[in-house]
């Protein structure tokens, strides 16, 4: 009986030296915190006054874009019918360069 | 060998065991001396309250060799801890070239006049950088403050009107800016039994930097009538102040058992 009552005060007093010697390591260490401010500027796009032509202006842009679609398909045939001839020539001329390297 | 065992023979296996310890210690360590070092224990060290000394300054420097420029900042001490608060501003744009260097300066005072004799006595390593690690500048849950103004009038944080903080301006902000690495410069002051210590953070990468031109006045979702208001300005900029938190241990192992690796 006597023994185990020596061994539970030997077995606190080393659970406390622990505790008190790691506390007192973790405590006295010096930090310091910090906090830093950043800031920065941007500009800012008022798109709030833009807001009512802009609705204006989208619908001239629909129009615009309509008549670009009706051009862009005429365009697009006279670059098909360019298609058609300039490969021709460049291929022509391709071979002709060829043929004065070689 | 029964006998080996009794209270005696415990006591003398103890003394063995702790003598080849130390020896052991000592043998890996590479120091014979380790043993008595180790017994001196480590030093007490306080930071001093900046009212008695006026060593303390942080400053921002644009690489190695730029010009250096003092900074406001609110200083607290709680003994082991030293807190600085509302640094700054510092412009963002002091970031882009990714050298940016944060300097404070700061005094400590041994707590008893032997550590710090013992200080200067073991200044072997004094005055010489020693890095520390890195850590990073990341964004603290402090509410940002931000401003649109038109060069008269100024809208934002502090408006009764607006009852939080937009959005978009949470969104600007970057949630990190990078790591910086640590340096630590100590020198002992023996003649008023202080010590000054100097710490440098050292930008190691650039941020993202925010495009221009991408904010629109509408992204800030602000009450129709300040709306109205803001939009019948022009040249509006908006102006964001986030806080960046870190925490740096001050090292004095070179002070204390062991010292330096050299």
């Amino acid at each position: 009986m006597k023994g185990k009552v020596l061994l539970l005060i030997a077995t606190t007093a080393l659970t406390l030296l622990i505790l008190t010697t790691s506390y007192g390591y973790w405590t006295d260490h010096l930090s310091i915190v910090g906090e830093a401010g950043f800031e920065f500027r941007l500009p800012v796009i008022n798109d709030i006054t833009i807001e009512d032509q802009s609705h204006d202006e989208a619908s001239d842009d629909i129009e615009r874009s309509g008549a670009l679609s009706d051009k862009t398909t005429v365009t697009t045939e006279e670059d098909s019918e360019q298609q058609g001839t300039i490969p021709e020539g460049s291929e022509e001329q391709g071979v002709d360069e060829s043929t004065e390297f070689q | 060998m029964h006998k080996l065992f009794n209270k005696t023979g415990l006591v003398l296996l103890s003394v063995a065991l702790l003598g080849l310890l130390g020896t052991s210690y000592a043998g890996y360590t590479g120091e014979l001396s380790a043993d008595t070092e180790l017994s001196t224990g480590s030093m007490d060290f306080e930071f001093i309250d900046m009212e008695v000394n006026e060593d303390f300054l942080i400053c921002i420097q644009k690489g190695e060799n730029g010009n250096i420029q003092d900074i406001c900042a609110d200083i607290d001490y709680d003994g082991k801890l030293l807190s600085v608060t509302d640094m700054g501003p510092i412009d963002m744009s002091w970031l882009e070239d990714g050298d940016l260097r944060i300097i404070i300066r700061y005094a400590i005072k041994a707590s008893n006049e032997h550590s710090i004799m013992k200080a200067a006595a073991t200044g072997k390593n004094e005055g010489a950088t020693r890095y520390i690690g890195s850590i990073p500048l990341e964004r603290i849950s402090r509410t940002p403050r931000w401003y649109i103004e038109n060069g008269q009038d100024i809208w934002g944080s502090g408006d009764d009107e607006i009852d939080s903080v937009p959005q978009i301006v949470y969104s600007l902000l970057p949630e990190t800016l990078g790591d910086f690495e640590i340096y630590q410069v100590l020198t002992a002051k023996a003649e008023d039994d202080g010590m000054q210590g100097i710490i440098i953070l050292v930008q190691t990468e650039v941020p993202v930097i925010i495009p221009e031109g991408q904010v629109t006045l509408s992204q800030f979702y602000l009450p129709e009538e300040l709306l109205q208001e803001i939009s019948a300005s022009k040249d509006l900029v908006l102006s964001v102040h986030g806080c960046y938190g870190f925490e740096i241990p001050i090292n004095l192992d070179q002070f204390n058992a062991g010292g330096w690796p050299l």
